[in-house]
């Protein structure tokens, strides 16, 4: 088990080594750069904005220097966000979209995972049809579709609440719930189908046997079994919430990490752009290296196969 | 005839047979008319510029469409080929490819797209290339697992002793057997490309006016939601109603034709 989580940490660090060098250079050889759009620099401005960023600097000798600030921490100051350093305005943005994700991800686990055992006991029945149609229903509302709908319904039409900020508790619940509706449905799929599996084996018809009560059975035989194809499935929800936190933000006007990329790329700001990216890329590669301890604890036979 | 294909072949014919019928232009503006809501002139309405929304929509799912299509064809085409090359040929190649597609696996794609296209200049190819070059990473793992078990199947074996050579095995024997799960995992990926194609546009990212998309529309809607309602619910509708007997289609064709994977 150790061997296998030191050879993930490894890869881990290599993707984003990768994807660092990767975002570096396609941000620098495209042609326009950060201070394009700013109308009537006078030659003077320019020089002094490219020296002071170390722009003038060849390629390969700014791409040392960014790497070796990285190591020290530092990712350099912003480019559009004139006097503030990239560190301080992530800083600001991130507990917003930590807090975001965490509600969304808590809710779709919860409500999915409890959708999905639901459907599981009563396999084929009313309440399975019912609950399958509609996670269909919840995947097929991207939060794109979902969001202006809900401002729109909720907040113009029924005037309960406000569409905008990150203040109060009341802010949160919109946001939150439309975020986590579509991956609460391929929560509850992923979790019925891993429960039927268990459910069809053996040492659960033993189990019963022995006598045990139907609670006990669930919870501490089928669960345990069925719970690491959804654990695994955090990696990739991580990113997809995150992805889905881009368009959250910018509807709700939440200053959180998404609306800074979404803002850096936009607007080629190459230091905040490297930044968000590789702040994106540890929270996934955190996750997943989270998930393997996770899947390790629970189902021993990952722990031997590595 | 099952409900969802009903729905993908009517949205089919009237996204691409529509427009030879339909007298409204998608990109002639009236500003005299402004929005409209939907009348028997304009049967969706007409968007802020006067546009015609029916139009757009028929327009904007040719390209949604066809992008979705594209982009799978090579997602499925790079599958196929790294998939097979890893499960046939096996040994250190099969390693080294398992372990690209690892390390590739957790990188954050869409970061990527949306870098990739505001940085390119956005063109309509770039998306559908880029889009086809980062699906393909769990189509090539399905695909290589079943080659791994085709290749150690009797009747491959079999093959080999009557001394038939690799690349003719692999044509006659092992790529008949990978149809149904190609064509049932291509179904589950095209949904899956169309919301990506969708989310970018609808970030601004994707495809750009006046030409239209699905994701373009629900852009366009959001934005003026309070006073035409109709611009966001009509697209976004009929947008829902378009991934869902897609992902019901796939979903149908799993159970018929891979029960067992």
């Amino acid at each position: 088990m150790a061997r296998f989580l030191l050879k993930r940490l490894w890869d881990s660090l290599w993707v984003l080594f990768l994807l660092g060098t990767l975002t570096f250079f396609m941000a620098r050889f495209v042609p326009g750069g950060p201070f394009d759009q700013e109308c009537n620099l006078s030659k003077t401005t320019l020089r002094n904005l490219a020296q002071f960023y170390g722009y003038d600097k060849p390629l390969f000798q700014q791409y040392v220097d960014y790497f070796s600030h990285l190591m020290k921490g530092d990712f350099g100051p912003s480019m559009r966000y004139a006097g503030h350093s990239v560190n301080q305005l992530l800083k600001e943005c991130i507990p917003v979209s930590l807090e975001l994700g965490f509600w969304a991800m808590l809710i779709s686990f919860l409500l999915g995972g409890t959708c999905g055992i639901v459907c599981a006991i009563y396999h084929n029945r009313f309440l399975d049809k019912f609950f399958m149609l509609l996670c269909l229903l919840c995947l097929s509302f991207p939060t794109f579709v979902l969001g202006p709908i809900i401002i729109w319904f909720f907040v113009l039409k029924l005037n309960c609440g406000q569409a905008i900020g990150w203040e109060t508790w009341s802010d949160r619940i919109l946001p939150t719930l439309t975020l986590a509706c579509m991956y609460s449905g391929y929560i509850a799929r992923l979790m019925r189908t891993s429960c039927l599996d268990v459910l069809h084996q053996s040492f659960i018809k033993t189990a019963y046997a022995k006598g045990l009560s139907r609670f006990r059975v669930l919870f501490f035989h089928v669960l345990k079994n069925a719970l690491s194809p959804v654990l695994t499935y955090m990696g990739p929800a991580t990113a997809a919430i995150m992805s889905g936190s881009l368009v959250i933000e910018s509807l709700f006007q939440i200053p959180g990490a998404g609306s800074l990329f979404i803002s850096a790329v936009t607007q080629r700001d190459t230091s905040l752009l490297l930044g968000t990216v590789l702040y994106f890329a540890f929270l996934i590669l955190l996750m997943n290296f989270l998930v393997d301890i996770a899947v390790g604890f629970c189902n021993p036979k990952q722990r031997l196969k590595s | 005839m099952k409900w969802h294909l009903f729905i993908l072949t009517a949205i089919g014919l009237v996204c691409f047979l529509g427009p030879l019928f339909y007298s409204q232009d998608y990109h002639t503006q009236n500003l005299l008319l402004g929005a409209q809501a939907p009348s028997v002139q304009h049967i969706f309405g007409t968007d802020i510029l006067g546009r015609d929304l029916l139009a757009r929509w028929m327009y904007g799912g040719r390209i949604s469409i066809l992008i979705g299509l594209g982009a799978g064809l090579i997602a499925v085409g790079i599958g196929l080929g790294i998939g097979s090359i890893a499960g046939f040929v096996g040994g250190n190649v099969d390693r080294c490819f398992m372990r690209l597609i690892d390390i590739l696996y957790p990188l954050p794609f869409t970061l990527l797209i949306i870098l990739i296209m505001a940085l390119t200049g956005r063109h309509l190819w770039m998306l559908v290339v880029v889009m086809g070059c980062v699906k393909w990473l769990t189509m090539a793992r399905i695909i290589r697992n079943r080659v791994m078990a085709l290749k150690a199947s009797t009747f491959v074996e079999c093959s080999y002793c009557m001394g038939q050579k690799p690349l003719k095995i692999w044509w006659k024997h092992i790529l008949p057997n990978l149809i149904s799960l190609m064509l049932v995992y291509g179904t589950l990926l095209i949904p899956n490309i169309i919301l990506e194609e969708a989310f970018i546009s609808f970030l601004g990212l994707g495809v750009q006016p006046p030409l239209s998309s699905w994701g373009v529309l629900i852009l366009d809607g959001a934005r003026f939601m309070e006073e035409y309602p109709w611009l966001l619910l009509i697209p976004g509708c009929f947008f829902s109603l378009t991934l869902c007997s897609l992902n019901a289609l796939g979903d149908h064709l799993r159970d018929r034709l891979e029960k067992t994977s």
